[in-house]
């Protein structure tokens, strides 16, 4: 099985680890791939972590991220569009309504992390998880927020996730789960995280699916993009073919 | 009369899985550390009702401390809820450690066999 992990920060920005130490725990937890993301404050900042981490000799599959955190609609969309060329995944930090409500509505997000962070609601409505579907944004099931919360607040975050997955569910929004790991210690394996999705009400595929097909895919799809092999509005022609004897 | 009750028969015996399950810590983990950390994320986490649903067994005498792989017993349909529990250990003692589970097992001759490292099966089947 394959398993990728595509939220996990390096000391680039507020992770505690190196992206060395964070393959090698990657190893250790038998992921396929996961995606170095980060909080990036310009562009060189990019082209630094992307050259370093073409510079890495391994066999793991590792994708560029950028966590995007925008304070108005304006900032998000300029940042996206900023980001997006240099990028192979497009995250944006939910937790503000009008943050998500925006973010699912661009089709150049890719995953919409943590709608429900620091909230008392779930961060999402029936509108929100129609625009994800349409645009195919994936909503995040983010480990992190499980875990570094306790008690009280563990059952408030578990509740507003569950809303989340069944609005995505209904909708059929595409759903990610990821550690979300600001140190190495922070990182599960894939099957773990599965597990977490399941608990929150997916069947077993489906949650076994967010951390697999669901992410390769993302991943996948993005670097034809960047390549120039798939652009808007053409589709490609062995995907269509496969199958048919053409 | 004996008096402890007889072993029920197969058919009435509860079903079983077991999780083999290794410990990836900055340092050696002592075992009386991880049993105490394995039972207070399972009662945090699960609460004492969906434990008590678990059959929940943490099988000392497989516990292998050079590897630090050890073994738990639960019910077939919690073994989700296990993994989850498992999953939110991030410190046993003073040390950060991560629980991954390898595998899950019908038996617990074939956990010992495939996955264990057992060769000798003799050892355990007495």
């Amino acid at each position: 099985m394959r398993f990728y992990d595509i939220h996990v920060h390096s000391d680039a920005s507020i992770g505690e680890n190196s992206i060395e130490e964070i393959i090698k725990q990657a190893k250790r937890l038998e992921l396929t791939g996961i995606a170095v993301t980060d909080y990036f404050s310009s562009l060189n900042d990019i082209k630094q972590t992307r050259e370093k981490i073409s510079n890495i000799d391994t066999d793991l599959d590792i994708a560029l991220g950028a966590v995007i955190r925008a304070e108005t609609s304006d900032q998000l969309k300029k940042m996206v569009k900023d980001v997006r060329k240099h990028v192979d995944l497009v995250l944006v930090h939910g937790g503000d309504y009008r943050i998500n409500r925006e973010a699912v509505e661009m089709p150049e997000v890719d995953v919409l992390c943590h709608p429900e962070l620091d909230r008392r609601d779930s961060g999402m409505d029936h509108i929100t998880a129609k625009s994800a579907a349409e645009n195919k944004v994936a909503i995040e099931i983010n480990f992190r927020e499980i875990l570094e919360s306790f008690k009280k607040h563990r059952v408030y975050v578990i509740s507003n996730m569950k809303k989340n997955i069944f609005l995505a569910k209904k909708y059929e929004a595409p759903i990610v789960a990821t550690s979300g790991a600001a140190s190495i210690w922070g990182m599960r394996a894939g099957r773990e995280l599965a597990a977490f999705a399941f608990l929150l009400g997916l069947p077993l595929s489906g949650a076994i699916n967010t951390v697999s097909a669901v992410p390769e895919k993302i991943i996948h799809i993005n670097r034809e993009k960047l390549a120039g092999k798939r652009l808007p509005g053409v589709k490609v022609a062995e995907e269509e073919n496969k199958g048919k004897g053409v | 009369m004996e008096d402890k009750p007889k072993t029920l028969p197969a058919s009435l015996r509860p079903k079983k899985r077991y999780i083999i399950f290794q410990v990836i810590s900055e340092k050696p983990i002592d075992y009386i550390e991880l049993v105490g950390a394995i039972w207070r994320t399972f009662l945090d986490f699960l609460g004492e009702m969906k434990t008590s649903e678990m059959n929940f067994w943490l099988i000392k005498n497989l516990y292998d401390q050079k590897n630090q792989r050890g073994v738990i017993r639960c019910s077939p349909d919690q073994v989700e809820y296990a993994r989850a529990a498992l999953a939110l250990i991030d410190q046993i003692g003073e040390t950060k450690a991560i629980i991954k589970i390898n595998t899950v097992t019908g038996t617990i001759r074939s956990a010992k066999k495939k996955y264990l490292g057992f060769t000798d099966l003799t050892d355990f089947e007495k």
